[in-house]
């Protein structure tokens, strides 16, 4: 019988599945495969998301709400994409420090190491272009803290930050050249180094496990079957990860983003916690060491780790100073991100962290009433604010009444907001009417005449005055309103930092806005004050309200 | 490879040594013809230059003494290829008849600052940056003071000169 001359397709195939590689290897091995795998999904489904992707500042976010809310799949897609980039980076770790730890990277593998480096970098690359595209609060404030971070490069620092943003301020051309980065430009440099690394994955061989590199290798079998289906159960075991991840977590969308903001607290996603917590560690001029001197170290040594590890021991018992150093760095890098995870939440967490609390609540003094009669006289009536805030308590469909508004918010907030109104509600337009606040252009001393005004409008009969002393801040019951918070789900109606539903009003802010007995009084019983309002009537105990007020309390904007 | 080699070593010698630097420099004239326009293309950013534009900032005397306020602006500016009008504050300190203009810009990582007139202080939300009224860094993490803008009163009103923030 005349044997059939091959395809080379077959060819290739056939010498891909027998490829001889030494018999120890195993399921240590399987994270390679998995990652070529998580590459693939990243550029199907951040193909597919760009579709329907804008990339303007006006459009961006709108674009990412619109493939979540109303493109079939488009949440599901979204999903994979973003904790597709996570389970990357979790597997090119354990990649690397698998290589590490059998001392893969010595000889003749060192080149086969360093594209493993670089494409940790690159990968890196790949998360923090990414965040900025919603234009969300949360993707712009952590790209303005990375840029800033290679601004503090010394020499060239003040030129990357512009080649980053694209000039001398964040904008448009910040986030077009981010798209084409994350699009085009750092996905290309993976695939050749991915292209790199298989060659001389196919070229150098695998490396025999505990062999010295003067050592002949050991005895060889196929790559097929038994690594294959190894390779194949961690691909399918990440698919399954991947899939819960995205249908049950999702991907978060934020606010749109606020340049003009000054309560925002950004925080990146995990993978940069390390960085985020040297930055916070290394006060004033030495912040470059967090930011550039640690993390460069670090890389550099990665790289260069083949040529500095002379020993020509493979065995990590054989290695004691790659055993030390494959020790102390992880876990100091895991540390950093623990750390970085658990702190800087919120404002009241930094300034706690920094053994200072910020101002706390202190009763305002009763208003002068020349001044408050000229609000009336010379602001609240000729503006003719009643208009449209009825003195008749009403639910969330109309502007809030302002019968009552004294004992209700606080003057310095209610200074700052009419100098400056803001939508305090989300937009429906099917629920919520669409007319907003007018900024009527005030003056300070204006906006003084009218709060004074306004904190004089007390007589709400059925506000409730607790015998506390809210003046002083009690940490433990502060704690303990967070725990009712989340145990009596308020968040499925308020955001807090962007996180919650929209059907009340953000509470971000609330401890400087509101006052403390009309949030206890409101907790407990919302129709005592607000008739037709939807919030639900909570059974609270006196002592729960207290530690919700205390807590609400403790959400405060930094400036009053 | 080897054949390639081989080749190559052929051109080592006598006239086809100089064609082989000819065609090579040429090639290097083509590729420098691409890659520096490219290359200066890519670094347009570090060559442009920031609009400097003087704004009036509203009646000086309107301003509370001793307590940095915020004041809100709009400026028209050319974003790339868009002119858009942005909307961006400072905070103006008055102490008697001088003014003092900070940047809201947090000197560490880029984030704004708020004033906080309970505990006097300027708060930064990003790292726990705090700066005293004069902009002087009081804790946390910024490096530098908050940026004093050039700024003049004129005539009753309030000017500040606006461009970038050194580094």
């Amino acid at each position: 019988m005349s044997e059939q001359p091959r395809s080379p397709a077959l060819n290739a195939i056939t010498d891909f599945l027998f490829e001889r590689q030494p018999k120890k290897v195993g399921w240590t091995h399987i994270f390679g495969a998995s990652l070529l795998m998580l590459f693939v999904i990243q550029v199907a489904t951040g193909g597919l998301l760009a579709l329907y992707y804008s990339p303007s500042s006006e459009n961006a976010l709108a674009s990412v709400r619109y493939i979540e809310q109303q493109v079939a799949f488009g949440s599901f897609l979204r999903g994979v994409h973003h904790w597709a980039a996570s389970l990357f980076v979790i597997f090119l770790g354990l990649h690397l420090l698998r290589t590490f730890f059998w001392g893969a990277y010595k000889k003749p593998r060192q080149w086969t190491w360093v594209a493993g480096v670089l494409l940790l970098i690159l990968v890196l690359g790949m998360a923090f272009t990414g965040y900025l595209l919603p234009w969300d609060m949360k993707g712009y404030f952590a790209t303005k803290v990375g840029i800033e971070v290679g601004a503090l490069a010394p020499v060239l620092g003040g030129g990357i930050k512009r080649i980053l943003q694209g000039g001398a301020e964040m904008g448009i051309k910040t986030l077009n050249r981010f798209y084409i980065w994350h699009i085009l430009w750092i996905p290309a440099g993976i695939a050749a180094l991915i292209g790199t690394h298989l060659y001389f994955i196919r070229t150098r061989g695998i490396t025999p496990p505990g062999k010295r590199v003067d050592e002949p290798g050991e005895p060889e079998k196929p790559f097929f079957p038994s690594q294959a289906w190894k390779d194949f159960g961690g691909m399918a075991a990440v698919s399954l990860v991947l899939v819960l991840l995205a249908v049950f977590v999702g991907a978060p969308v934020g606010q749109p983003a606020d340049p003009n903001t000054t309560s925002f607290v950004p925080r990146p996603d995990w993978y940069f916690f390390s960085l985020y917590q040297l930055l916070r560690i290394f006060p004033g001029e030495l912040e470059v060491i967090g930011g550039v001197v640690l993390p460069g170290i670090l890389i550099l040594g990665m790289l260069l780790l083949p040529w500095l590890d002379r020993n020509p021991e493979r065995k990590i018992s054989r290695r004691p100073l790659a055993r030390a150093f494959g020790a102390v760095i992880p876990l100091a890098v895991v540390a950093l991100t623990i750390w970085g995870w658990r702190s800087g939440h919120s404002l009241e967490q930094q300034y706690a962290e920094q053994n200072a609390a910020p101002a706390w609540y202190t009763p305002e003094k009763p208003p002068d009433n020349d001044l408050a009669d000229s609000g009336l006289y010379d602001l609240y009536l000729p503006l003719r604010c009643g208009n449209c805030h009825d003195v008749d308590p009403k639910g969330i469909n109309a502007p809030p009444s302002l019968y009552g508004a004294g004992d209700r918010y606080q003057r310095a907030w209610v200074v700052k907001y009419v100098q400056a109104p803001s939508r305090r509600r989300y937009e429906d337009k099917d629920v919520r009417p669409t007319i907003r606040m007018p900024d009527y252009q005030l003056t300070p001393a204006a906006a003084e005449k009218l709060g004074a005004f306004l904190s004089g409008e007390t007589g709400e009969d059925s506000l409730l005055h607790p015998a506390v002393d809210w003046t002083v801040r009690d940490t433990a019951m502060i704690a303990q309103g967070r725990e009712l918070y989340q145990k009596y789900e308020c968040n499925s109606c308020h955001q807090i930092q962007g996180e919650g539903g929209e059907i009340g009003p953000a509470l971000d802010g609330v401890g400087s806005r509101l006052k403390p007995d009309w949030m206890y009084t409101f907790v407990g019983d919302a129709r005592r004050l607000i008739p037709d309002t939807p919030m639900k009537d909570f059974d609270l105990w006196e002592s729960e309200r207290e530690a919700l007020t205390y807590y609400l309390l403790s959400l405060r904007e930094p400036a009053q | 490879m080897e054949k390639i080699l081989d080749t190559l070593s052929d051109y080592s010698k006598g006239r086809r040594k100089l064609l082989l630097y000819l065609w090579m420099g040429a090639q290097g004239i083509l590729a420098a013809l691409i890659l520096i326009p490219g290359l200066r293309y890519v670094l347009q950013p570090l060559y442009e230059k920031v609009q400097t534009q003087r704004i009036q900032l509203g009646d000086f005397r309107a301003v509370p003494e001793g307590e940095p306020t915020e004041i809100d602006y709009s400026v028209v500016r050319q974003a790339g290829y868009r002119v858009q009008e942005q909307q961006n504050f400072v905070y103006v300190l008055r102490t008697g008849n001088t003014l003092k203009v900070f940047s809201p810009v947090c000197t560490h990582m880029g984030c704004n600052v708020a004033w906080n007139s309970g505990s006097q202080e300027f708060q930064c939300p990003c790292h726990g940056g705090r700066y005293n009224k004069e902009g002087q860094v009081i804790a946390g993490p910024p490096p530098k003071p908050l940026h004093v803008l050039p700024s003049e009163v004129d005539d009753g009103a309030m000017w500040v000169t606006l461009g970038e923030l050194p580094s």
